[in-house]
Formats: C-alpha cells, structure tokens, sequence
C-alpha cells in the first residue's frame, strides 16, 4: 500500500506542479515536461495496483519473525555472471561507433543482441 | 535460496553480482575519479593564484574545468551515493542482494565505461570537451566545438544517464520488496529512505537528460536543428530540458548524504535519530520540490516566469532546514563520541548550512541577476557539493570501512585529514563569495591584477593546497591501516540498524541469522528486550 | 575605471537591487550565525565525558517543537519571496518611452553596440567598445547575440542580462553617478570569455548630447 500512495501522492503532487505552472507562466516546455513526469508516475501507480494486490510480504506484518518466513522462497539471487561487464564494454562500442567507426557500431550492436539473448536463455 | 559458489580470485570481480562487491567497486571507481577531478581543481586553482598567469591557456582550462565538473557529478558524488546504497540498502533491509543482481553489475560497468568514454575523449586530438559540464547549446553544436571531444562526452555521459536509472530500479524494487520479516517500511533506516527518495528524483529527472543529450548528438550529426535558432530552434529549449534534469540532479547528489548523516550522527550521539517521520517526509518534500524549480538557472534568461520558480526554490528550504532541527535534536541530550566520522559529520553541518542559506539568496531573482555565473555562484555550490556531500562522503568512508574490510581506517590521521580538509575548504571558498560580489565571472582563465581579486585568489589557492593535503592524508591512513589490520567487529561503533548485525565483512547472502525487527533500531531492542518498542 | 571591488551601485535598479541584496545578505547570516551557535553548543555540551557518559534520553520526537520548527521557516520564506517579488516587480516594468534606445549584440568575443538613430560601437577584447550613457536618464536596451549564449554583466550596476542568439530581450538601465564601469561577458561563450570586456562610461546629460553630435560626424 505504501509503495501506491508514494507513486499517487507524487503524481498527484506533480499534477499540481503541472497545472499551476501552466497557469502562472504558459510555457510549453516546462508543462510537456511536467505533464510526461505526472504520466509516467500515474503509470507506475497503476503497476503497483496490480503488483501489490497479492504481496502479502511478510516484511510488512509488524509482528513477524525470521523464523515465522522460514521456507518462504524470495528468489534465486547469482553471485556471477560475465554478462554485465561484456554489456558495458558493447554498449560503448555501439555508442561510440557512431562517432568513431561504423563497424565498432555493428559490432556493438550485435554483441549487445548476443548477450540479451544469452541472458534470457540463462534464465530459465 | 539457490547460490552459486562464491570465487575470490581477480577474475571474480569483472564476473561478480554481488551487491557487496558491485557497491566496493562503485566506490572505488568513484575515488579513483575523484583523485583525478581533484587533481584538475589543483591545476586550475594554481593557474587562478596569480592573475595573468600562463600555466594553462584558455584552450587547455576551459577542457580542465569542463572535465573537473563533469566528473565531480557524474562520476564522483553520485556514483559514490550510489555504490553506497548498493552496499548498505540490502544490509540495513535484511535482505539477500539486491533484486536484480544481473542488473546491478550492468550498471556499475556501463558507469564505468562511460566515464572512461569522457576521460578519452577529454584527450582527443582536437582537445577535449569544453563547453561546461552543462554544455549549452549552440556552444556545444557541432559548429562551434566541432571536435570528437564533445561527442565523446555526451555518449559518456549518456551512459552514466543510463546505468544510474538502471541502479535507481534495482533500490526501489529492493526496498519494496526484499524486506525482511517485521521490517515494515516504517521501521527502515533512514538512509534507506533517503534512497528511495533520491531514486524516484533519478527516475523523473535522469531521463531528460538522456533525452537531451540524444538531441544534441542529432543537432550535431544528423542535421537536427532542435537547439539552432538560424533553423526555429531554440537554445532557451536546451535550458529547459537540461535543468529539468540539472536541477533534481543536485538533490541526487546530496539526499543520499542527508542519509549518512542521519546514521553518523544518531550513532554517535548515543540517541535514536530524532523526527524519524519528519526526516521522511522531508527527503520527499525536498524531492517533490525540486523537480518544479529547474529555471531558477535561468532567471538572468528574461524568458522565464521568475515568481514560479522563485517561490518554489524558497520553499525547499523549508524540509531541508527541518532536517538540519532533526540533527541537531538528535544530539541534543546526547553522548557524543567524536569518531572521525563524526567530525566529518559536524563538518557537514557547519559547511552545508553556508550553502544552503547562499542558496535562499539566489533564489532571489534580484540576487541572482549579479550571482549567477559569478564566483559567489561557484561558492554557494561547492558549499553545498563540496562541504555537504564531499564531507559527508569521508563520514561515509570512516563509519562504513570496518564494516567493509573487517578493520579500523587509523583514527588519528583520519582526524589530522579532517582538520586540513576542513579548513582547508572554507580557506578555498570562503573568499569566493566576495569574489562574485566583485564581479568575477566563472570559467575564466584568468582575471584583470585590480583591486582585491589577486589577493582573494591567492587565499583560494593557498587553501586548496591544504585540501590536497588532507587527501594525502587519507591515502596514507589507507596505507598505513592497511599493513596495521586492527579487527573491528561486528559492531564497533554500537550501531544499531541492521547492517551491524552480521560479521565485517558480511558473508555471501549477508545473514546467517536475522534478529527479530521490532523498531527502527532492531538492534536496540535485541539489547533492550524489556523496554517499550522505541519511539 | 572602477574595477573589481564592492560595487558602487551606480544606477536606481542597482539601488533597489543593492537593498534586496542586504535584505537577503542580513536574512541569511542571521539564520546561519543562529543554527550554528545550535551545533557548536550540541556539539560541545553534549559530548562524551565522565560527567556525560551517556545518552540522557532516548526520546525522539517532541510534536509541538516539530510543528513550530516547520511553520516559523514557512513564514519567513513567504514573507522573504514576498518581498523579493515587490523588488523584481519594480524592476522588470519598462519605460514607456526611454529617452536612450540601444541594441547589444555579443559575439564571440566582443561587443556591438547600436544606439537608435546614433552611432554603432563595437570592439572586442583587444579593444574593448565603450557603451555611453547620460546620468539620470533611461536606457532602453536590447540585447541579442549572434552565435552563442553571452550576457551582459555590469557588477557596479549588479545586473546581468543574458544574450541569447534567436532572442531579444529588453531591459531598462537609470545610471546615476558618472563614471566608466567594467562590464564583462556573464555567460561562458568559448575560448576567450575571460577577456570578453566592455565598459559604460556615464556622463552629463550635456556631454552625452555632445558626444552624439560628435559620432554623428563620424
């Protein structure tokens, strides 16, 4: 429930922000941006409807104990993968590429599909 | 939990998800930055001690000062807050890692392979970026700063745009929703809330700045004109775009500080932190507000509405100095033990409170109108960059290394480094003020030999001699600590968040066992079963 | 030439700026000289000692000092933004009809300037142009850039206003006492910003007068 009214009360705060600038000032710009951020923000909020329905984390009973979560299965957390460091140094070969050489940018952006695919494959 | 055996070799750490190892490598990156942006402010300090003087020619010191801030912020102050939060968020939460370990370590090393990109380019044959570390346009476009420098520095920093949105979702999600059982989201630590905080200001500001870094990289090659007014463009635009992200931006660089203080400071007082509710709501207040006052850059435009942005900035005022009567309420009544982590933390408040007042005074429009772009400008900033987070930075460093590293960073040089730090600053920055007021611009090379600039420089520079002597210290309590290795603990400072209940350095997966989480304090009441739940 | 010192408030907008200034110098310092006699006096009492060795209590929230603590700054920063809006109010209100009409255009590095129906100076940094304008009377001026963003900065009139290419905007400058003032350029333009100078001399209505006969034979 937290995490819902965090996102609501800053869209609804933002939605403020948006409206009152429009009216004080009549600036585009700064409206669009205002507006796109109330918009992203209502969207999150509309996730967390769907995401915190069935949370029911024992985290939030103020009662809980570890021993009371025992078993409880939160998720399956590596301690290794070579995927980060090879999609950092491919995403600078792609950006770079641009600017640079062309080949580096296709390389890059190859590299970058390879380990995508390589990770989702991990996955599962 | 399914683990896949932890490995200790060199190799690990370019393999390695850990949050543990993902924070120390954040950390580590960002200080290696920082010995180098600090070694381009000794360059430019020492070329503005003298007027006139010909150590670096304006070629050279616009690429220094465009580099030695656009690496103080993007890869030195928030990176750090960053590799800090990796580290302490799922500690103080009792939790496993972070949500998303694979995540994590793709944005530590597009970080880093984006600060190298900005580095590189700084050495580009036809010189290095030079526009600022804001990069105006049309400065910036490719017909005024044609060389491959400038487009080195915005992909650079668009990846840093990119890894630290990616590092803003892994804090968030953790914190929702890695929790331990009973540690509701009320009983976090505060630098875990500063976290959250400082993430949702990542989340609504950072993307404009990709954004307008992808214009401008079009403007530049693929014949955009979004910033050119010969074609209807607009550089007022580009403004707008780049504080609506430059302005959260600050705030990214300091909550996560507010955060550190908030735990030194209650630690060390003996005391909880005082106003837990407060202290929340403020840090988002403070995030709230700041997303609304982005053109109190641009006051000295005409093409702005002064009196919205003016308010706004005034009202931010308001959270921040119930923050600064939280710390203080905090001491109050208490037992203070004068670690050097505390002294940096008492630094923090002195220093941090010039800034902020200085920056209630160019929320004035009238002020700011002879402040900006002046060097009373460049004082109010460093005062609230350097002698905020920047000391907030070391308390980080002197309260968390035993936890880290299992052993102490030597107290006393830590203090001899704090004192020279200390006053070394101000020495620096003090003078800058009177500088702006006397009509001395920003990002200049040089200044003319009248009335009291020289002198008021030289002070300057005479103080960041003294800064660069306190890091010296610093490297030497490293060292000499180092070779010493006196055991810390669990525990040595008698915290009592999660973080230092478990052995320094943590275990793989953190917890071997969890206390019962009954308060913000859990540790309080695991030594305190007989009291009433704390306030 | 009156360089840099402390600025001599030479025209009635840097006056009122000059007061909103003290206004918010002295707000400013009495704040920060009152939360930091607050530390050093929780900083040095409170710190352990035999006498202290520990926390006296660990109460952690006190509601009615919480409340006062937020609404006391909340009214003194209304109160300041409604006194810097009556400033600003003032100052942005243009003269109907300024007796001095001029346009400023900066580029990289100088400085043009365009008197209506006068002359045009220009210079840059290695001869800076000098603006003239008569004490007492009206400047209307406009300033636009022709490449880059500049500003035009006058520190003894404490004001700058930035040159934005594709722009014009328009300000009124009163200078009151005579005397030639530094103006530099307030916005970072490139390679030779530092030395991207000017200067205003303001004289007698009179001698203005005969310095624009004297430009228009020119």
């Amino acid at each position: 429930m937290i995490a819902l009214r965090l996102f609501l009360s800053s869209a609804a705060f933002t939605a403020v922000l948006a409206v009152s600038y429009w009216l004080v000032a009549h600036d585009p710009a700064g409206t669009v941006l205002l507006g796109f951020m109330t918009a992203a923000l209502l969207v999150i909020a509309g996730y967390m409807v769907a995401a915190e329905r069935n949370a029911g984390l024992y985290a939030d009973d103020e009662n809980a104990t570890p021993a009371g979560a025992r078993g409880e299965r939160i998720g399956t957390f590596v301690l290794h993968s070579p995927a980060p460091f090879w999609i950092g140094l491919a995403l600078m070969g792609l950006l770079l590429g641009l600017v640079v050489a062309p080949a580096a940018a296709g390389l890059g952006l190859i590299a970058l599909l390879f380990l995508g695919a390589l990770m989702i494959v991990r996955s599962r | 939990m399914i683990a896949t055996a932890e490995r200790h070799d060199i190799l690990a750490w370019f393999t390695s998800t850990d949050h543990k190892r993902i924070g120390i490598l954040y950390m580590g990156t960002s200080l290696l930055f920082l010995l180098v942006a600090g070694l381009l402010a000794m360059l430019i300090r020492t070329q503005l001690a003298r007027p006139d003087a010909t150590l670096l020619g304006p070629e050279a010191y616009n690429a220094v000062f465009t580099l030695h801030g656009t690496a103080m912020i993007f890869l030195v102050i928030a990176p750090f807050g960053f590799g800090l939060a990796n580290y302490l968020i799922p500690l103080q939460i009792g939790a496993p890692d972070m949500a998303f370990p694979r995540l994590n370590a793709t944005s530590f090393w597009v970080f880093l392979f984006g600060g190298l990109t900005v580095f590189a380019g700084a050495a580009a044959n036809d010189g290095g970026a030079a526009a600022g570390w804001t990069a105006y346009a049309p400065l910036s476009e490719i017909t005024i700063s044609a060389g491959i420098g400038q487009d080195m520095w915005i992909i650079g920093v668009a990846m840093v745009s990119v890894a630290s949105i990616a590092a803003a979702v892994n804090f968030v999600t953790t914190a929702f929703v890695l929790r331990a059982p009973g540690m509701t989201m009320w009983r976090m630590p505060i630098f875990t809330w500063e976290m959250i905080a400082t993430s949702l200001l990542v989340f609504m500001a950072f993307p404009s700045l990709t954004a307008t870094l992808l214009l401008l990289f079009v403007d530049r090659h693929f014949g955009g004109h979004a910033f050119d007014p010969t074609y209807g463009g607009s550089p007022i635009l580009y403004q707008h775009l780049f504080w609506f992200f430059g302005h959260p931006e600050v705030y990214v660089m300091i909550l996560p500080y507010f955060g550190v203080i908030s735990e030194v400071i209650a630690t060390f007082s003996g005391r909880p932190i005082f106003g837990y509710t407060g202290m929340v709501l403020s840090a988002f207040a403070i995030a709230g507000l700041s997303m609304g006052v982005w053109a109190h850059h641009m006051f000295t435009t005409g093409a702005v509405n002064d009196p919205f942005f003016s308010f706004v900035s005034f009202l931010i005022a308001v959270p921040t100095g119930i923050k600064f009567f939280n710390w203080i309420a905090t001491m109050w009544g208490g037992s203070i033990r004068y670690t050097t982590a505390m002294w940096y933390a008492l630094g923090f408040l002195m220093n941090f409170l010039l800034g902020g007042v200085t920056g209630v005074m160019v929320a004035s429009p009238p002020v700011d109108f002879q402040a900006r772009d002046s060097y009373f400008l460049v004082a109010h900033f460093h005062y609230t960059l350097g002698g905020g987070s920047f000391f907030a930075l070391f308390a980080a460093i002197f309260y968390w290394w035993p936890k880290v590293y299992g052993w102490f960073l030597d107290e006393r040089l830590g203090k001899i480094g704090f004192a020279l730090t200390f006053f070394g600053f101000n020495l620096t920055f003090l003078p800058m003020f009177f500088m702006g007021i006397f009509g001395m611009s920003r990002r200049v090379f040089t200044y003319p030999n009248t009335g009291a600039l020289p002198e008021l420089n030289l002070i300057a520079s005479c103080g960041a001699a003294l800064i660069l002597a306190g890091a010296a210290v610093f490297v030497a309590n490293v060292i000499v600590s180092a070779r010493r290795r006196v055991p810390a603990g669990d525990n040595p400072w008698h915290g009592y968040t999660l973080e230092w209940a478990t052995t320094s350095p943590p275990p793989e997966h953190n917890f071997p066992q969890l206390p019962p989480i009954r308060s913000f304090r859990p540790l309080w009441n695991v030594e305190h079963p007989e009291a009433p739940q704390t306030p | 030439m009156h360089g840099p010192s402390w600025p001599a408030v030479s025209s009635t907008q840097a006056v009122a700026l000059a007061q909103d200034w003290l206004i918010f110098t002295c707000a400013a310092l009495s704040l920060a000289v009152l939360v930091w006699v607050l530390i050093i006096v929780a900083a040095i009492r409170f710190r352990r000692t035999d006498r202290n060795p520990e926390a006296r209590s660990q109460r952690a929230n006190n509601a009615p000092l919480e409340i006062v603590w937020t609404i006391l700054p909340l009214l003194i920063v209304v109160g300041l933004f409604a006194y810097t809006y009556h400033i600003e109010a003032a100052l942005e209100a243009l003269a109907a009809d300024a007796p001095v009409q001029l346009n400023v255009n900066g580029f990289r590095w100088g400085w043009t300037f365009a008197y209506a129906g006068g002359p045009t100076i220009t210079g840059t940094s290695l001869h800076p142009p000098q603006m003239v304008l008569p004490a007492g009377r009206t400047a209307a001026i406009t300033v636009t850039s022709s490449d880059v963003i500049h500003s035009f900065w006058v520190p003894d009139m404490l004001f700058k206003r930035d040159a934005v290419p594709g722009r014009a905007t328009t300000f009124d400058l009163t200078p009151t006492t005579p005397g030639t003032y530094l103006g530099r350029c307030g916005e970072f333009c490139g390679l030779n910003h530092a030395l991207m100078t000017f200067s205003v001399r303001v004289v007698s209505p009179a001698e203005y007068q005969r310095w624009r006969a004297y430009e228009a034979t020119q």
